[in-house]
């Protein structure tokens, strides 16, 4: 309301002023408070976005919004999909479940739902918060962040919001106030509390109910694995080996710091995948385009599929950077990993307000080894070096660090019985 | 509303403090100076109030202004938005808070809007002098035209700000320094009483600050960055001074000038090394060795420029100290399109906005602010905006934005470059240098001057604009271009909206405001039952042809029924400044009286001449009024006349206009808005004399000027009535033979004609034979011209039963030097520098009831006779000397030969060039002319 106010005072305030001065330096003023427009825009911006809020929830829903769950987990997007299916399963049908996914579960690449989750599909973007921000649940699990920040409100009806962590990193890559409105974090470790802990130390907010869980869909990775040898069923140490390169977008990948010149870096004698960030494509259309071109012309394969999931298998080696698909391919996978250390900024993240050393600064050189321009035209040995090393580092890294692995699905329900049990 | 609420109070308040100070002191600038300490004593506590919120408002910020700073860092848009919003309620802070911030701002603000109501328009600080102000009622005008004090009172408050705020981020200086520049350009033109009031306020604002901080020892100012600009500077004054030595060395013919261009150059060399010191950290070497080639650039080349033309000589000067300030000025267009060219590709967002931007600035934001301030000129405005501007509009951004998407890159950075830089000189220009060209008459000025010196400022602003242009180029500044030219484009349409609005509401306030112009359409008003008196000042008119018009067209003879003509007329003076004061004050205000007391200003004399008869004829029941009096617009008060009862009307221009289609009329208005857009570089050439630019192109500014004139005439018998119920006293000034380039035989008028062109096959061979040259022979036609515009008035008073009851005299002020002198025979006096033709003007009278063909009476006359000819029936007297009005000629009669324009325009004194007699009362007799020596 105060906001519909100023606007009206500032648009009101220049006419009177006009009023008593002549026109010559009436004027004049009149024109310097131009600089009051900027003002003005910051609140018509944040009036726009109420205004389309209010009336995105309108949209579907309808039975959703009268629906009661016991718990509800919420899926922003497809990618996190295999983060919840495995926790859905651990349930017997007691509860009340319901499961709503902002995207449509179609075609294969969806495992089917039991029979007790209620399933509703959501708009992506604003439509869809405007209905989530109503509906009614005891707990309600998601893992998107910034809840009561920005679009994503906690609904009146809603007793108790969790957080599932759907990467085996750390909080500090996760942009300003990520968790702060959350009740409780399911956890990938219990190194990451810290964190959460100092957070609310500063900002003085609630104190978060803190779990270690793990990451939910290692389990599936951890039951499926064979003993030995390579997912696509060649025996370890026949052929050449695969080395993918997955680096991330922005000021800080790969690409920006070192061009697509980096690709001639790679060393001969290996089967080389490129799997660019899909946002490169978008916002660095240039950049992407040259890295498709020197791709063609080395004999490298771009890899484009929507699931990165064939190609971490199929890999024997993974070249990154501060993305964390690196821990994904080294705990999951027990596989080495070269991070290419693009200093990354961390004032842009909630890594600004810690002063700790910094998870992912310390962790990565243990599962795998890092590069940056001092060593940078070493790449070909220390590859090779890598490939030669075994997975034991690795493995105890994760067993370090991860919580859970192999049952952080199960351990997940339990901890959901128990916040549940909390609030009835 | 407001007015009356709000500012009323508070303007009275300040005068009740001013008068309570003048009481005190009794002299007007002391009393400014006690005004400010009076008020700068009373918003002492609230200030104080306002600096501990201030320093609140800091401190809880504080707290998390460096998150702050890294979010409008990293994020934009509604992450921005939401992040920030988030931020605020996570520290309690709301934004509504930060007002508090601005709290010395907003006390001050009251007590300025009182003052500047109050002092601003206070009449008796009129005149008055103050140590170094000549007049406290004007702007100071202290240097050659510029006012001084506007820069000293920012000055001042600068230095207040920087030592207040000494230390602290220079975000927030910023925001002082443009709270100071924004006061400079509210009171630059303001009067110097204001402005002095205004400079103490700074001044003891600024020593609050100072015994402040030696109170608490704090440090005053970190003096470190000046001594970066005080070398070059040094260098750069050094310079200036070998130009304006070379400059007289070189014999440069007028001195003054001479001295104020120097003048100009150490301005340029102080503010452009100002600027640049603080870019010097780079390249010094090359600087200096920049300097040096430019100071002797600057030796060699001007005195050469100058013999060309002064204004040439200028640009030579501005060019090399702009290239001295800054080397790479001509090469930045040339980076910028690498720049482009390096794989930054000219955004497209930023191209589209910029075409549309362009042409709604030119296509409907300037014709609508340039028409608002008298929407009523024209009919229908916004009918016309959007009939035809809106259209146009829509189509300039398709084409500008098409060829945008068309261009390949390179080409497209430059045109974007073309395109920005052409958005910002309309934005300066239009929104902030618009100008003040005194009243405007429908689509015409009264009079439009734009001096050498304000062409030269406005080539600085369109250079600084290109170099701004350029540097908004480098990668550093480009991310601000877009919301730069997003601002442009918001507030333009703001503008746009309010003035429509305001149009409209003046346009639609229907029967009221029709019932209004009915009423201005008429200008005139005779009465059929009382007595009517015109007198119609004829700028410029010529006694001595009289016989030749009456011969050439005889049908005139008739036509002017019971007219008498006087051939053997004199004017006591060759300019309108002169001749003006004795036709409408008598033998009292002659060039000798008016010589004898030169110590009086001018502005005195005027309005005592101006006011003779309107005071004579109070309680007479007289209406009055002067109509298009061109007299020097700053010596005239005219509020003082409009106190005396007189209607002032400023007419003739409209008349063009409604005659005009409604398509010439929006191209008209273009023009306008072009004008306003372009700045004083170019509008003189934009504005043509009144036929606009966007006009007719074969029209030339003589006619434009000459049009306007016409009209005037033409439009006689259609702007009078015979509605009035009392007696009347018109006075019409009109300078249609002041400017009679473009009329021929029979009442021809060339569209194409310039000033004496050397186009005689326009004129018949036997008229050149006889008048000599173009100059003499279009002086001529334009007599019989406006002779037969004048007999149709006369018709229409025949008609409409008022001829009788109106006495009607026809009179000049002064003549021209022509070659052509009639029956004057030899053309100048004595040795010749001095023409006759200049002290011969047109008097002819048409008493109450006389009637019959036009006679011819060879007494001797001057125009000094015309007041007491006008109102023999009532016989007038002197209220400023308390006696008669004097009604001898002094024999032999006085001409003063005089610079048609005041020495100073503060001391309004004449340039006397020569004194001339006429003995005999006989000016067909070259005999009795002779000059009179100057030691006489």
């Amino acid at each position: 309301m105060y906001r519909v106010l100023y606007v009206f005072f500032f648009l009101a305030a220049p006419i009177p002023l006009f009023a008593y001065l002549d026109p010559g330096s009436g004027s004049a003023l009149l024109y310097a408070l131009v600089g009051l427009f900027i003002s003005i825009s910051y609140f018509a911006q944040g009036l726009w976005l109420d205004v389309s809020l209010y009336f995105g929830r309108r949209q579907k829903g309808k039975n959703l919004l009268g629906t009661k769950a016991d718990i509800l987990f919420h899926s922003e997007g497809a990618q996190y999909d295999h983060l919840f299916v495995p926790v859905l399963k651990q349930f017997s049908g007691k509860e009340r479940i319901v499961y709503i996914t902002q995207y449509v579960r179609d075609g294969d690449r969806f495992p089917v739902l039991p029979d007790f989750v209620d399933h509703y599909v959501l708009d992506s973007g604003a439509k869809g918060f405007a209905t989530l921000n109503l509906v009614q649940a005891k707990v309600f699990v998601t893992t998107t962040p910034q809840l009561g920040v920005m679009m994503f409100k906690r609904s009146k009806r809603v007793g108790h919001y969790c957080h599932l962590l759907h990467a085996a990193s750390d909080i500090t890559t996760y942009r300003f106030f990520a968790f702060d409105q959350f009740d409780s974090v399911l956890c990938a470790g219990d190194y990451m509390k810290e964190s959460f802990r100092e957070l609310e130390r500063q900002r003085k907010t609630r104190r978060k109910q803190l779990f270690t869980t793990g990451i939910t869909y290692f389990d599936e990775f951890s039951n499926q694995r064979p003993a030995n040898g390579t997912e696509d069923g060649r025996p370890e140490g026949v052929g050449r080996k695969t080395i993918l390169l997955a680096p991330s977008w922005g000021p800080n990948g790969i690409f920006s710091v070192y061009g697509p010149e980096f690709l001639k870096r790679l060393p001969a004698g290996y089967d080389i995948v490129i799997r660019p960030h899909p946002q490169l494509r978008i916002s660095q259309k240039e950049i992407y385009d040259e890295v498709a071109r020197l791709a063609a012309e080395l004999g490298f394969e771009l890899d484009l599929s929507p699931s990165n999931a064939a190609v971490l298998a199929r890999a024997d080696l993974m070249i990154t950077d501060f993305s964390g698909v690196g821990y994904d391919f080294a705990f999951g996978y027990e596989k080495p990993v070269v991070v290419i250390d693009t200093h990354l900024d961390y004032s842009l993240f909630e890594g600004r307000f810690l002063n700790t050393a910094l998870w992912p600064e310390g962790v990565r050189s243990s599962v795998g080894r890092t590069v940056d321009e001092s060593n940078i035209g070493d790449l070909p040995a220390i590859i090779q070096a890598s490939l030669e090393e075994g997975r034991e580092q690795v493995r105890k890294t994760r067993d370090l660090y991860l919580a859970n692995f192999g049952r952080a699905s199960e351990t997940a329900k339990d901890q959901l019985l128990e916040i549940l049990g909390g609030i009835r | 509303m407001f007015e009356k609420a709000v500012i009323y109070p508070l303007s009275a308040f300040i005068g009740f403090l001013f008068n309570a100070a003048y009481s005190m002191s009794g002299n007007y600038g002391v009393s400014l100076i006690l005004l400010s300490l009076m008020v700068s004593v009373i918003i002492y506590p609230l200030q104080k109030l306002s600096d501990k919120l201030k320093a609140k408002d800091d401190a809880e910020k504080a707290v998390f202004a460096p998150i702050l700073d890294d979010i409008n860092r990293h994020y934009s848009g509604a992450e921005r938005y939401y992040y920030t919003r988030y931020l605020n309620r996570l520290y309690g802070y709301h934004p509504i808070k930060s007002m508090r911030s601005l709290g010395g701002l907003l006390i001050q603000i009251p007590f300025f809007m009182g003052a500047y109501h109050f002092l601003g328009h206070y009449q008796p600080l009129e005149g008055v002098s103050f140590l170094l102000l000549e007049d406290l009622g004007r702007p100071d005008n202290l240097l050659f035209g510029v006012n001084l004090l506007p820069f000293l009172m920012t000055g001042i408050n600068i230095l207040a700000s920087a030592i207040l705020l000494n230390g602290k981020p220079a975000k927030e200086k910023f925001q002082l320094y443009v709270i100071a520049v924004l006061f400079l350009a509210l009171l630059y033109g303001s009067a110097s009483a204001l402005v002095f009031y205004w400079t103490f306020n700074n001044f003891f604002s600024f020593l609050k600050i100072v015994v402040t901080k030696l109170i608490r020892r704090e440090p005053l100012l970190d003096l470190s960055p000046l001594k970066t600009i005080l070398r070059p500077a040094v260098a750069g004054h050094a310079s200036a001074l070998a130009v304006s030595v070379g400059l007289v060395l070189a014999g440069v013919p007028n001195r003054n000038l001479t001295f104020r261009y120097s003048g100009f150059a150490l301005l340029c060399a102080l503010v452009g090394f100002s600027v640049y010191g603080f870019a010097a950290r780079y390249k010094r070497d090359f600087h200096y060795r920049a300097v040096a080639f430019a100071g002797a650039a600057a030796i060699l080349l001007l005195p050469i420029a100058w013999r060309v033309h002064h204004i040439a000589a200028m640009a030579v000067l501005v060019s090399i100290w702009a290239l001295a300030v800054f080397p790479r000025t001509p090469f930045y267009a040339f980076y910028t399109a690498n720049y482009f060219l390096g794989g930054q590709a000219a955004d497209r967002r930023l191209g589209l906005l910029s075409c549309a931007t362009l042409s709604f600035l030119f296509f409907l934001f300037a014709p609508v602010a340039f028409i608002s301030s008298d929407p009523l000129a024209i009919d229908n405005v916004l009918g016309i905006v959007f009939t035809y501007y809106l259209p146009a509009f829509l189509v300039a951004f398709l084409v500008l934005g098409a060829l945008y998407l068309v261009l390949p890159r390179k080409a497209r950075a430059v045109y974007l470059f073309a395109l920005l830089y052409v958005v910002f000189v309309f934005t300066v220009h239009g929104y902030f240098l618009t100008g003040n060209y005194s009243q405007m008459d429908g689509m015409s000025f009264t009079k439009l001057q734009i001096g050498a010196k304000r062409v030269m400022m406005d080539i600085a602003v369109y250079g600084a604009l290109l170099l701004g242009t350029a540097v908004l180029f480098s990668k550093k500044y480009y991310v601000r271009v877009f919301p730069i030219v997003g601002i442009i484009f918001l507030s333009g349409l703001t503008f746009f909206g309010f003035h429509a609005a305001n149009i409209w509401k003046v346009t639609s306030q229907d029967v009221q405001s029709q019932a209004e112009s009915a009423r201005q359409a008429e200008v005139y008003y005779f009465s059929k039952t009382k007595q009517n008196v015109v007198v119609l000042m004829l700028d410029r008119a010529f006694g001595f042809m009289t016989d030749t018009v009456f011969e050439r067209k005889s049908g005139l003879r008739s036509a002017f029924d019971g007219f008498v003509y006087y051939p053997n007329c004199l004017s006591s003076s060759n300019a309108t400044i002169g001749g003006f004061l004795s036709i409408v004050g008598g033998y009292d205000y002659s060039s000798a009286e008016i010589f004898s007391r030169d110590r009086e200003p001018m502005t005195k004399k005027a309005l005592e001449a101006f006011s003779l008869i309107p005071m004579n004829l109070r309680d007479k029941g007289y209406d009055i009024v002067y109509s298009n009096v061109d007299y020097d617009p700053s010596t005239l008060a005219k509020d003082e006349l409009r106190k005396l009862g007189v209607r002032i009307n400023m007419d003739g221009n409209r008349y063009i206009l409604e005659k005009s289609d409604e398509s010439v009329v929006a191209r008209t208005l273009l023009g306008g808005g072009l004008f306003r857009l372009s700045g004083d570089l170019f509008r003189k050439k934009i504005y043509r004399g009144g036929t606009w630019l966007t006009e007719d192109p074969q029209m030339t500014s003589e006619y434009g000027v000459g049009r306007k004139y016409y009209s005037q005439l033409e439009a006689l018998p259609k702007v009078s009535s015979t509605e009035s119920d009392r007696n009347n006293y018109i006075l019409i000034h009109n300078l249609m033979i002041h400017n009679p380039y473009v009329y021929g035989a029979d009442g021809a008028i060339f569209k194409d004609a310039g000033r004496n062109d050397r186009k005689l096959d326009r004129y018949p061979p036997e008229d050149l034979a006889k008048f000599g040259t173009q100059n003499d022979l279009v002086h001529y036609y334009s007599m019989e011209v406006s002779f037969k515009l004048i007999a149709d008035w006369l018709q229409w008073m025949k008609d409409n039963g008022v001829y009788d009851n109106t006495k009607i005299i026809v009179v000049s002020d002064h003549g021209r030097d022509l070659t052509w002198a009639g029956d004057l025979g030899k053309h100048t006096i004595g040795d010749g520098s001095l023409p006759k033709t200049f002290f011969v003007p047109l008097l002819m009278v048409k008493d109450f009831g006389s009637r019959g063909e036009v006679r011819r009476d060879m007494a001797f006359m001057t125009n000094a006779d015309v007041p007491s000819i006008a109102f023999s029936h009532i016989g007038l007297s002197n209220p400023f000397t308390g006696g008669p009005l004097k009604v001898e000629k002094s024999s032999p009669f006085d001409l003063y030969y005089i610079h048609y324009a005041l020495r100073d325009s503060r001391q309004a004194k004449f340039t006397l060039f020569d004194r001339a007699q006429v003995l005999n009362g006989n000016i067909y007799a070259d005999e009795n002319w002779r000059m009179v020596k100057k030691e006489e």
